[in-house]
């Protein structure tokens, strides 16, 4: 259990340590990194508590997809550090102010769940002695009482995406395409003309 | 004597001996596919392909990887140090890491964890990184398109796998790479799912650019990605490649371990199966890996 401990605050620090320098680092590159070790630290903590098909999932989507696009963006974008940074201050109170109402909500939930009916035993990921793993069990109640709210918000998720292609679609009048019909249908006769050109003349 | 090896010191020592027991007759397996590889190529060009360091050139590999590790690391400048050595390290750590989670035979494995599948899912989408990070910390446009190029040819493909991955989930009833070998004692997934399989197949190849080397078209993108990495001593870790103008050496500068990973994977989830429930005295491995080395030997140039 000790060893449990140990892993935990290690992983801890690492992924809040990683969360600062996600802010505090220089280069937009290095943050998205950051964001990363990030990712992998929080997963790592699922792994702790048992939780590892949510761990897994963490890493393919966020790690695997979701900071891919960031890398892609942030290295793609061209980007004045000095410029960046000028705003720290004077953005400083809104950051601050969004923090506070943060923290207080992560306290009001801890506090509630200490002092709440259940607030005796600690929730695992898995109970106990449990026979399925967690994957299934996760399956199993996601697909049977929350059928409708998971599959609105895949509907969702696919309105969202249909509305990106809509919202990026343009027809450009002013493109030639290739016509692989018209290609196709092309006969010699409509092609090629055979010309008897006069000698010293021109066609 | 048994609580030490229960113990953490006891655990850990067991476990770097298990890793070794796979990564060493892996990297060995690498070497000697190169070479096989090579070999093939040359003959297919009538050339003799390695010949001279050893019998038949078989130390070839192992020369190459010498000198390769003992050469000069030269970090261009204007380089991203850190990341410039990182990524190719990132890279062939994936390469490796993947296995632990591949099933031997019933029940031999380094870690039978119960998400394996999506283990090695993870796995393999993280292989982008080495790659993306690599072509953006050399300074260079040309390796930064190459990355790019490449990157969105992997993340592309990946979906791909994934779909396919979820059929065979369903048919297996299980994430856990054990349960999905024994879920064919009876039928190769291969058979009901040939389907599939073709898909899955396809996008591996293309996953790991085998058959259409568009990610490092040299006339075009100079080295690709790799041009910096590559010709600067960085390679070793990358890859198995040294001089850009030997005609053998063309080709991807995939580390062959990672491409091996992915056939050993093809074959667990479609193939490997039945065989080792079956044909109890046939060990796994060696069917396995024929089946990986017909991947990559199947491609064409």
């Amino acid at each position: 259990m000790i060893l449990h401990a140990i892993l935990f605050y290690v992983f801890a620090v690492a992924a809040v340590g990683a969360g600062a320098m996600v802010v505090a680092a220089r280069n937009p590159v290095h943050s998205v990194l950051f964001l990363i070790l990030a990712f992998f630290n929080t997963a790592a903590l699922f792994v702790l508590i048992g939780a590892e098909f949510l761990a897994m999932i963490l890493v393919i989507v966020y790690v695997g997809a979701v900071a891919v696009l960031f890398l892609f963006v942030v290295m793609m974008l061209d980007i004045d550090f000095a410029e960046l940074r000028s705003g720290f201050v004077r953005y400083l109170p809104i950051g601050a102010l969004v923090g506070l109402v943060l923290l207080a909500e992560l306290v009001l939930i801890s506090v509630s769940w200490a002092l709440g009916p259940t607030g005796s035993v600690v929730a695992a990921a898995t109970p106990s002695g449990a026979v399925v793993d967690n994957t299934r069990a996760l399956g199993e109640i996601l697909y049977t009482r929350y059928l409708f709210a998971f599959q609105m918000a895949g509907l969702i998720l696919l309105v969202a995406m249909i509305g990106a292609i809509v919202l990026t679609l343009r027809h450009r009048a002013d493109v030639r395409r290739q016509s692989i019909a018209a290609q196709l249908a092309r006969t010699r006769a409509q092609s090629v003309e055979v010309v008897k050109v006069p000698l010293g003349e021109h066609v | 004597m048994a609580s030490f090896w229960q113990g953490y010191a006891g655990v850990t020592l067991i476990t770097i001996g298990e890793a070794l027991a796979v990564i060493v007759p892996v990297l060995i397996a690498v070497a000697y596919l190169t070479y096989f590889e090579r070999k093939v190529l040359a003959f297919s060009q009538l050339r003799k392909g390695p010949n001279v360091v050893g019998p038949f050139g078989l130390l070839q590999p192992f020369a190459d990887g010498l000198k390769l590790l003992l050469k000069e690391t030269v970090v261009p400048s204007g380089a991203n140090r850190l990341v410039f050595i990182a990524a190719p390290v990132v890279t062939f750590t994936l390469a490796l890491v993947a296995w632990a989670v591949i099933p031997f035979d019933a029940g031999v494995v380094v870690a039978n964890i119960n998400v394996g599948i999506l283990y090695l899912f993870a796995i393999s989408s993280l292989g982008v990184y080495g790659i993306i990070l690599a072509g953006w910390a050399s300074n260079s446009r040309y390796a930064f398109l190459g990355a790019l190029r490449s990157a969105a040819q992997m993340v592309s493909y990946e979906v791909a796998i994934g779909f396919v991955l979820v059929t065979v989930l369903l048919c297996a009833g299980s994430l856990n790479l054990g349960r999905i070998v024994e879920a064919q004692r009876h039928v190769w997934f291969v058979v009901p799912l040939l389907p599939m399989a073709v898909i899955f197949f396809i996008s591996g190849l293309r996953n790991q650019s085998r058959p259409v080397r568009h990610r490092r078209r040299r006339e075009r993108i100079g080295g690709g990605l790799f041009c910096r990495i590559f010709r600067h001593g960085v390679r070793p870790l990358l890859s198995r490649r040294i001089r850009q103008h030997d005609p053998d050496q063309r080709d991807d500068q995939r580390p062959v371990s990672r491409r091996l990973a992915g056939a050993v994977r093809r074959a667990a989830l479609h193939l490997g199966a039945g065989m080792d429930l079956v044909f109890r005295q046939d060990r796994v491995l060696p069917v396995r890996v024929f089946v990986g080395a017909r991947d990559l030997s199947a491609v064409p140039l």
